[in-house]
């Protein structure tokens, strides 16, 4: 981290002036020093020499994918990226989160949505340089060190795993996980395909955590995409 | 039928080859009674023979036979004592005539019969190559008409018979020919070639074959010969390979004018994929915008007074209903040009409810959604995405016409064969047919105050039907509301899906 500004950095590239604007009078108003770029190489460059905390990116710009700076960008940071799309398309978004993204925002978005995926993003880095076993949410606990999930002053047991998923699904919380990242974590590599699996442990551990599984608050599905741990 | 060969015609006359055998036993009669004295009577029997051989081989088997018999007569009468004298002193002599009359049997049979075979090997020859001569025309050829032609030009001329091509796929067009149609309808219903021996028209025996490739039927090929030997030294299999080649070449011609019309047709899916993801882009682009700056006006200026504030609210509403409307709108025109492409996977019913509960509740924050779904639904088996989508337009529209504080209730049945999900809602129902409803642009209500384009319920019922299900609107019995139900087919959950 950069000793010389208090204020947390937020790198936003989007080629349309009027958004980048918006964007950047949201992230001021969240007391953040945005900085503004416009193109994948002026991103990169800028990238390298302010380390943002946060990168801010939409994928259709004039000079590329935004896949491009994802990809330039990961190969030396793992600070948050939050992608904006205008595609409808769920597999461009799958893309972007597969090679690195964090989260995505689909426009036209609300300014609320922005700052709340934002914060998450941030309080997700914060949370991870922490690096805590212990978390809750709702009347949950987790305690990941001693391999314990607690709901309503009650244990609840999960198979293994439901509780490799939890697992997954905590260390990345805020995150959209896609399909392909998680069948890969849990059942390894030669899985990345069969996501009925996936769903169906999803399914198991809703039915153990959530109050209505069918509308849940914690364990979030993104059609066509993966799943969230929103806490 | 008669054995007369193709060329010689002036020998197919049995006049003819009688006095050339009479002509040549008198010619060599005078010229070994000259010889007699010098030449043994064994060996005039020799020039004998070899002239009934000549014969053979030049005037065929029949006058052979005969050549045979007269010379055996004019030996015993010129030359076996006594001389000009059928009668035979020494009957030693007969089995000498016998003899030669074997001799000359045999040999002009078999050199008549060498002689026919060179000609049908001869004319096979020619024939094989002129269907070697089509295959590489054919190959060649890059229409129907250049096929035509290079199956006339090489035919035609080198095996001496009359083509005529039809490629065409209405059959009806070729019974308008000169051609026999009766003929021409049986060749192709049956697919078999139909023979006539001899036409009626013009005298010349015809046969009809079906052009015939991958059980399709593109044409009929119908070949007269005037001189009625059709069937001869394999003509008519080899006309069949003809056709067949032919059929061959059509249908390699066909399939390749497909893949190039596929290959228009991609570039075009292409374009138009190409123009929606722009149009997309752009008609988002300044919606971010305005629904951003409403809301940051708000956040930014908590002095603005009530009606400025509600004005905002208004703003960004609106703005999310129009990109919402875009959505629906860019969403049926790709299932319209792209058809549904569907992605179907194995999944929990409550995961994708869930999910266009939440993405509904985004649009509509204070609408309570009740849903009951049994606990041992099995997996079911489509395109999240789509059967997302189905579901937020059908919530949406529940909310458009019904009371804000009224309830939605998802109910969701199965039964072996099919699952069963209705939106219920407790508004004021739909005035209109409700099959209606589900044409494109055709709304519950006609003159409401509520947004909205029935596009929404055009793309459920597009993409219901693509997963095999359908989709049908109600009134509530009870005159409260509507209800909208739409059914989707069951699979077996595939056994090495179990863990």
């Amino acid at each position: 981290m950069s000793i010389g500004s208090p204020l947390k950095k937020v790198l936003v590239i989007e080629d349309d002036a009027q958004i980048r604007d918006l964007i950047t009078k949201v992230v001021t108003s969240m007391d953040l020093n945005a900085i503004q770029e416009s193109s994948i190489k002026g991103g990169l460059q800028y990238a390298a020499s302010v380390i943002p905390d946060l990168v801010i990116l939409d994928l259709g710009l004039t000079d590329g994918d935004g896949i491009e700076f994802i990809n330039g960008y990961r190969a030396w940071s793992s600070n948050p990226i939050l992608v904006l799309s205008a595609r409808v398309q769920e597999h461009e978004k799958v893309k972007a989160l597969d090679a690195g993204a964090d989260d995505y925002l689909t426009k036209p978005f609300g300014t609320a949505e922005l700052m709340a995926r934002m914060r998450a993003l941030l309080r997700r880095q914060h949370k991870t340089e922490s690096n805590t076993p212990k978390f809750s949410f709702g009347d949950i606990q987790v305690d990941l060190s001693s391999r314990k999930v607690i709901k309503a002053n009650q244990e609840i047991h999960l198979s293994k795993t439901e509780y490799q998923l939890l697992n997954v699904l905590l260390v990345n919380q805020g995150r959209v996980v896609t399909h392909r990242q998680l069948l890969k974590e849990v059942w390894g590599g030669q899985h990345a395909e069969d996501s009925h699996y996936l769903r169906i442990y999803m399914g198991h551990l809703r039915q153990k955590l959530e109050g209505d599984p069918a509308q849940p608050k914690y364990l979030l599905t993104e059609t066509g995409i993966g799943y969230r741990l929103d806490i | 039928m008669d054995k007369k060969t193709i060329n010689s015609s002036i020998a197919n006359q049995p006049f003819f080859s009688g006095v050339v055998c009479i002509g040549v036993a008198s010619i060599l009669s005078f010229i070994c009674t000259a010889l007699l004295g010098v030449v043994d009577l064994a060996n005039i029997v020799m020039i004998f023979l070899l002239s009934t051989f000549l014969i053979a081989n030049s005037l065929g088997r029949n006058a052979a036979i005969f050549s045979a018999f007269i010379n055996v007569a004019f030996f015993d009468f010129f030359f076996v004592t006594p001389r000009f004298s059928f009668s035979v002193d020494d009957s030693q002599y007969l089995i000498t005539f016998l003899v030669m009359l074997i001799v000359g049997l045999v040999t002009g049979h078999l050199a008549a019969r060498l002689k026919e075979q060179i000609r049908d090997v001869l004319a096979r020859e020619k024939l094989a190559k002129a269907l070697q001569n089509l295959s590489r025309g054919l190959f060649s050829a890059r229409s129907d008409e250049e096929i035509i032609q290079v199956a006339k030009s090489t035919l035609e001329e080198p095996i001496g018979v009359e083509i005529e091509l039809f490629i065409t796929d209405n059959p009806e067009e070729i019974k308008k020919s000169k051609f026999d149609s009766q003929a021409i309808a049986w060749a192709i219903q049956s697919g078999n070639r139909i023979f006539h021996e001899v036409d009626e028209v013009d005298g010349s025996s015809m046969v009809f074959i079906p052009i015939r490739a991958e059980l399709k039927t593109f044409g009929i090929l119908i070949a007269s010969d005037p001189t009625r030997s059709i069937r001869k030294y394999g003509l008519d299999d080899s006309l069949q390979t003809a056709s067949n080649l032919i059929a061959l070449a059509i249908a390699q011609l066909r399939s390749l004018k497909a893949e190039e019309q596929s290959k228009v047709e991609a570039a075009t899916e292409r374009l138009k994929s190409a123009i929606l993801s722009s149009l997309s882009h752009d008609l988002r682009t300044p919606l971010t915008t305005m629904i951003g700056l409403a809301e940051n006006l708000q956040v930014k200026h908590s002095e603005l007074d009530k009606e400025s504030t509600k004005d905002l609210e208004t703003i960004r509403n609106q703005g999310m209903r129009l990109a919402g409307m875009i959505g629906n709108l860019l969403e049926m025109a790709r299932l319209q040009t792209q058809g549904p492409t569907l992605k179907k996977e194995w999944q929990p019913l409550e995961d994708v409810v869930g999910s266009s509960i939440k993405h509904f509740n985004g649009a509509f924050p204070n609408r309570k959604v009740i849903v009951h779904i049994p606990v041992d639904m099995p997996p079911m088996f489509f395109d999240e995405v789509l059967i997302e989508r189905v579901l937020s337009n059908l919530l949406e529209n529940a909310a458009k016409y019904s009371d804000d504080l009224s309830e939605i209730v998802v109910d969701a049945s199965f039964n072996s064969s099919e699952l069963l999900v209705s939106i219920k809602d407790f508004g004021i129902g739909f005035s209109q047919n409700p099959k209606e409803l589900f044409e494109m642009f055709s709304r519950g209500i006609s003159d409401t105050n509520q947004s909205g384009m029935g596009i929404g319920l055009a793309i459920c019922k597009t993409i219901v039907e693509a997963h095999g299900g359908t989709i049908s609107a109600n009134n509530n019995p009870d005159g409260k509301g509507s209800t909208i139900q739409f059914t989707l087919p069951i699979y077996q959950y595939p056994e090495s899906h179990q863990s």
